[in-house]
């Protein structure tokens, strides 16, 4: 086991380094990339060079790729174009809230999602699978942003439950009890819609998988020795079929993070979706550059810990 | 003959008569709009849903029926062609990667790793940044960015199936390679590419509106049913013409589902274990 996990954790170097390569590229490729931000009438030539020179932006691209790499790993993301702050500090000052709404969602998700994935599995063709087949699809039809829309509209519009957006009230000094029921209630609507749109996937694959698994051998076995159903469902059948939904778990933060895009907007959520939508207006490339590495390492590491944590659970999983 | 008698699937015949529809409207919009898309009436703003504006009009007086059918003719093209052009560079790529195999299979796989591993709205967000937004960059910018799941499936298929009897046959009676890539292999994953095109074409319109509706996608006064939903951001809209917002949503969550719904039902027919 010991070799399969340090196999695993090697392969994620190449993966970090292609990232990189990318996230580096892409700005540097795209028409209208840095070095045309700066053509400006009134700026000199000679004035351009100086600015070119002291971003370093006069060198070979490939030189500027090895010198943000070796920034990166001395925590030097490069500063904003706009207010000259270093981005990586900008970045992180966005990322408690991203992770405050992917996490409960994340959480809210999974804790809904077994229980009617199973359900739905056992009883196939029941009036509840249907509803469920039926919520699912839903689910993937409509777009995060129009549901962040609808809900504001009757939630916190015509009924008036929760605030229209951001992540506290402004204005009111709040502390200790309250402080945590403000949070949480401006929390509720951004946290309801992520959960929405990725318990879908959830649900799907543990109904499936549950499915592949009340037809499997040893469960006809346990059936022949003569257990009594439910003990068969939840005890031979459950342990088995959750293991597919840890490698869903890690592959579901790509979708996480894309989904708190729009929906941070919408709701003015300060986290790192609304960020890079700010980022990308305002053509602050480091930071869009940042924050694409950035993403791009949560996901590997999300993934990363998803099959390491297959490993552990599951004796059959072999790396060569 | 079996196949045909599978079609029973119900969703997938909902799904087809409503996206038979959709496009229907889509290409006859100038006969099926009541009214100008672009023009605005400052005499009637912000009507409700009457006989006369369907489904109301906006803050500008533009007639919001209209702009759904003309948005349609720009959603649907969209997803489609962008799809088009996904699925053609994922079915090259995947061929490529799963024929050759080896080294070149496993370089291959790892850049389409990489690829998958940046958060898809950040990076499309990061390219739509730097061009000029337009239709056009639109289609491209999709259709570049999600090749990577139709490349996975072909280069599955393509590993499993070449070490068949068949394909070895094939090689042994001295077929081409070209020949047995397009006449043997890939014949067998049609089904699979199939029906992954038809829900990424769903996807595909889900995309552009979220880009549209953040105000990056298709430019405005071109009606998209994404950038109709651009104003809503403003309380204001919200909440003073909620049909504003309500109708064009609906027909994007009737054309997704009808996509997957039809991509359900293809994947019924196409693979047969399944029943």
């Amino acid at each position: 086991m010991g070799k399969q996990v340090v196999y695993r954790v090697l392969q994620t170097i190449p993966l970090l380094l292609i990232v990189s390569f990318f996230s580096f590229m892409i700005i540097h490729m795209t028409p209208g990339g840095p070095g045309l931000l700066l053509e400006n009438p009134t700026i000199t030539l000679e004035d351009t060079l100086r600015i070119y020179s002291n971003l370093g932006l006069d060198q070979p691209l490939i030189i500027q790729y090895f010198n943000w790499v070796k920034n990166i790993f001395s925590g030097n993301l490069g500063v904003s174009f706009i207010d000259g702050e270093p981005v990586l500090d900008k970045i992180l000052s966005r990322v408690p809230a991203t992770l405050l709404l992917m996490g409960t969602s994340f959480i809210f998700g999974l804790i809904l999602a077994i229980p009617i994935g199973i359900i739905a599995a056992v009883k196939k063709n029941s009036l509840f699978d249907y509803l469920i087949r039926f919520f699912t699809f839903l689910g993937i039809g409509i777009p995060d942003f129009w549901l962040a829309l609808m809900l504001l509209l009757f939630f916190s519009n015509y009924l008036g439950w929760f605030p229209t957006g951001g992540i506290r009230s402004i204005g009111k000094e709040v502390k200790g009890v309250s402080y945590i029921l403000d949070l949480l209630s401006h929390l509720f609507l951004p946290m309801i819609i992520l959960t929405i749109s990725n318990m879908v996937g959830k649900i799907r694959h543990m109904r499936s998988s549950m499915l592949e698994v009340i037809d499997a051998d040893y469960m006809k076995t346990a059936r022949a020795k003569g257990l009594s159903s439910k003990v068969i469902m939840y005890k031979h059948g459950l342990r088995n079929a959750i293991l597919p939904l840890v490698t869903i778990m890690g592959l579901s933060i790509p979708s996480f993070l894309s989904g708190s895009v729009v929906v941070e907007k919408v709701f003015a959520w300060p986290g790192m979706g609304r960020m890079a939508v700010e980022a990308v207006f305002q053509r602050d490339y480091p930071v869009i550059m940042g924050l694409n590495l950035i993403g791009a390492i949560l996901i590997i590491f999300g993934n990363l810990l998803a099959d390491l944590g297959y490993i552990l659970i599951d004796p059959r999983i072999r790396y060569e | 003959m079996n196949r045909i008698r599978r079609f029973k699937n119900k969703g997938m015949i909902v799904g087809v008569i409503f996206l038979t529809l959709l496009y229907f409207f889509a290409i006859f919009a100038p006969w099926v709009a009541t009214h100008d898309p672009v023009k605005m009436d400052f005499k009637s703003r912000a009507v409700p849903p009457n006989k006369k504006h369907l489904f109301g009009t906006d803050q500008l007086g533009r007639d919001i029926f209209s702009r759904v059918i003309y948005g349609g003719r720009v959603s649907l093209t969209v997803g489609l062609i962008a799809v088009g052009i996904s699925t053609i560079i994922g079915v090259i790529y995947g061929s490529v990667s799963g024929y050759i195999g080896g080294r070149v299979d496993s370089i291959m796989m790892r850049i389409v790793d990489g690829i998958r591993a940046f958060p898809t709205m950040f990076l499309l967000l990061t390219i739509v940044a730097f061009l000029p937004s337009n239709i056009l960059n639109i289609i491209l910018v999709l259709g570049l960015t999600c090749w990577t799941g139709t490349a996975r499936i072909v280069r599955g298929q393509f590993l499993s199936l070449k070490e068949e009897a068949f394909i070895e046959a094939a090689r042994a009676v001295g077929v081409s390679t070209w020949r047995i890539i397009f006449r043997h292999l890939l014949p067998n994953c049609s089904g699979q590419i199939t029906v992954t095109a038809t829900m990424g074409v769903g996807g595909a319109i889900l995309t552009e509106s979220a880009l549209s509706f953040l105000g990056l996608g298709v430019n405005p006064p071109t009606p998209s049913w994404g950038n109709m939903l651009f104003e809503s951001q403003s309380l204001y809209t919200l909440t003073r013409t909620p049909w504003v917002t309500i109708f064009p949503g609906i027909f994007i969550m009737i054309t997704v589902i009808s996509f997957q719904f039809v991509g359900d039902g293809l994947r019924e027919i196409f693979d047969p274990r399944l029943n």
